[in-house]
């Protein structure tokens, strides 16, 4: 595996750093996965940083070919991605992050869906919600034999859609990941 | 007082909110939505929008277009041929169309997209998007890994339950024929 | 001749440009669909009543970018999406005392052009007509061939479309 992390963050408008009522960072699903510190920014093999005004875009642009794609990204106020692969380096520090994060997940009223444990396999996934409606959804996951993922998405989700997606869609091999240029924030 | 009879619905509030700010409805009907409005925070915020959005259309610019324009028509109407200037005819993605319209209303007429720039947008889309698809792929690769059936174990049951009822294996992979154990 | 033409060529350009500009988001289509449409004033101007002249321009504009608009649907295969100039970010609504308020305008500003480009017809001739432009109702129902409760009606609705499109932006208490 190349050592050169592939980072994908697209922030397509440059706002003022504090500038904007609606911004993802004040919505209640938000998790503020570079505070909490996972993993070392600089050796991520993904990381992916989505805000509202590129995901309309990206909802308008997909409308025609992939409708179920594009409903999905028009509910979504942001997504964030990190993956950090884990060959051969310590796990034990990352599950220590992990439970961290778990942990901050809890105290910040999010409510634990699943909770998987396999063979050093571990997977959380915590949902946001207001009333009835969800409004964040993370997922931590460690694979000692592959990598770790922190996902957090905000905004208007339907799980079901997500996971059926999700599962349509396949994670190309490290060579086909697009790269992008990175925008500061 | 209110009368009963008389209350408006939000529905049809919402319906009247623009007119209401024109102050284009009959004086009855002013008064019944001017009754909502004070009695319904959510109408009444509704109301600020819209209030808002009139405000900024009004203070949107009206350029003028460049004396270049003005003097081509007057030169064919002197009687020399004048051919539209030569436009690099690249598809008209409206992705650039309404960056040009944006830099028109936050910039006033002297700001234009050039093409170049509009071009680098609709990559950063493009790019923007198969990162949105990786997001999702990457989600489904863990659930699918943990044996997960995110519809049943997402929306029908929202606890933490033993294995043996929660984790459904109708999406698992060849090497998912491990059992799992949840904690 | 050409005199008189000039003036009045002068006189409706920047409405006319203008028009074009919201309903196209193009400022080289824009220049394009002016140059035509004051060139067909010049090639039709004995025809044209002086009276109606502002209407006829505008209804012609609207005509020709519309065409234009067919046009280059049948070219692209991109559906309608927001774009954003960077360089714009520097030109923000400076009446706002700080930044943080002006990040805020501009975003706002942003997406409701983003929503006027999503309204369709015949909203957001009307839309733009009287709420960009100043047109009494009267002068745009003669635009757009319409009676003028009709553009009430156009306008109210386009509006609270806009509204709806920018429902994220509802204050909250």
């Amino acid at each position: 595996m190349s050592a050169k992390p592939i980072a994908l963050t697209v922030v397509l408008f440059c706002l003022a750093a504090a500038g904007w009522a609606q911004k993802p960072e004040s919505q209640p699903g938000y998790v503020p996965i570079d505070e909490l510190g996972l993993f070392p920014r600089d050796k991520l093999e993904v990381e992916i940083n989505i805000g509202p005004p590129l995901l309309r875009m990206i909802a308008a642009g997909t409308k025609q070919d992939d409708p179920g794609f594009s409903a999905v990204m028009d509910g979504l106020k942001s997504i964030q991605v990190q993956v950090f692969p884990v060959k051969g380096v310590d796990t034990g520090a990352v599950k220590t992050k992990i439970d961290r994060a778990v942990h901050w997940l809890e105290g910040h009223g999010w409510q634990s869906t699943v909770k998987v444990r396999d063979q050093g396999q571990e997977t959380y996934v915590y949902l946001k919600m207001t009333g009835d409606r969800i409004e964040g959804l993370t997922l931590l996951s460690l694979d000692p034999k592959d990598e770790a993922v922190v996902i957090n998405i905000v905004g208007r989700i339907d799980p079901a859609e997500l996971g059926r997606l999700g599962q349509s869609l396949h994670v190309p091999q490290l060579k086909n990941v697009p790269t992008g240029k990175k925008k500061p924030e | 007082m209110n009368r009963p009879h008389d209350a408006l619905p939000c529905e049809e509030a919402l319906d009247l909110l623009e007119p209401y700010l024109d102050a284009d409805l009959p004086p009855g009907e002013m008064d019944r939505v001017r009754r909502h409005l004070e009695a319904c925070s959510a109408c009444a915020a509704e109301l600020s929008l819209a209030a808002r959005i009139q405000r900024e259309l009004r203070a949107l610019p009206q350029p003028d277009c460049p004396p270049e324009v003005i003097e081509r028509v007057r030169r064919a109407g002197r009687g020399e041929v004048v051919p539209f200037p030569a436009r690099e005819r690249a598809p008209r993605w409206r992705i650039a169309a309404a960056a040009a319209l944006v830099a028109l209303a936050v910039g006033g007429g002297a700001l234009g997209v050039h093409i170049q720039h509009v071009r680098q947008q609709q990559e950063q889309v493009a790019q923007a998007t198969r990162e949105a698809r990786l997001a999702l792929a990457y989600f489904g690769k863990v659930t699918r890994k943990a044996g997960l059936d995110v519809r049943d174990e997402v929306l029908e049951k929202r606890l933490v339950v033993p294995v043996a009822r929660s984790v459904s294996r109708s999406l698992g992979t060849a090497d998912d024929a491990e059992p799992r154990k949840e904690l | 001749m050409l005199t008189a033409f000039e003036d009045t060529a002068q006189r409706y350009r920047r409405r006319v440009y203008s028009f074009a500009r919201y309903l196209l988001s193009s400022r080289e289509e824009a220049e394009d669909v002016t140059q035509e449409v004051l060139l067909r004033l010049w090639r039709h101007r004995q025809g044209v009543d002086e009276e109606r002249l502002g209407s006829w321009l505008l209804r012609v504009t609207r005509n020709a970018c519309y065409d234009l608009l067919r046009k280059r649907r049948s070219e692209s295969a991109a559906g309608l999406a927001p774009g954003f100039d960077d360089e714009a970010e520097e030109e923000v609504a400076s009446a706002e005392p700080d930044p943080q308020s002006r990040a805020e305008a501009t975003d706002f500003r942003r997406r409701l052009l983003v929503a006027l480009a999503e309204i369709g017809e015949p909203y957001k001739s009307v839309v733009i007509l009287r709420e960009v432009q100043g047109l009494p109702h009267r002068e745009i129902g003669e635009t757009l061939g319409i009676p003028e409760v009709t553009v009430r009606v156009h306008l109210h609705r386009g509006r609270k479309r806009l509204r709806e499109l920018m429902k994220e932006d509802v204050p909250h208490e």
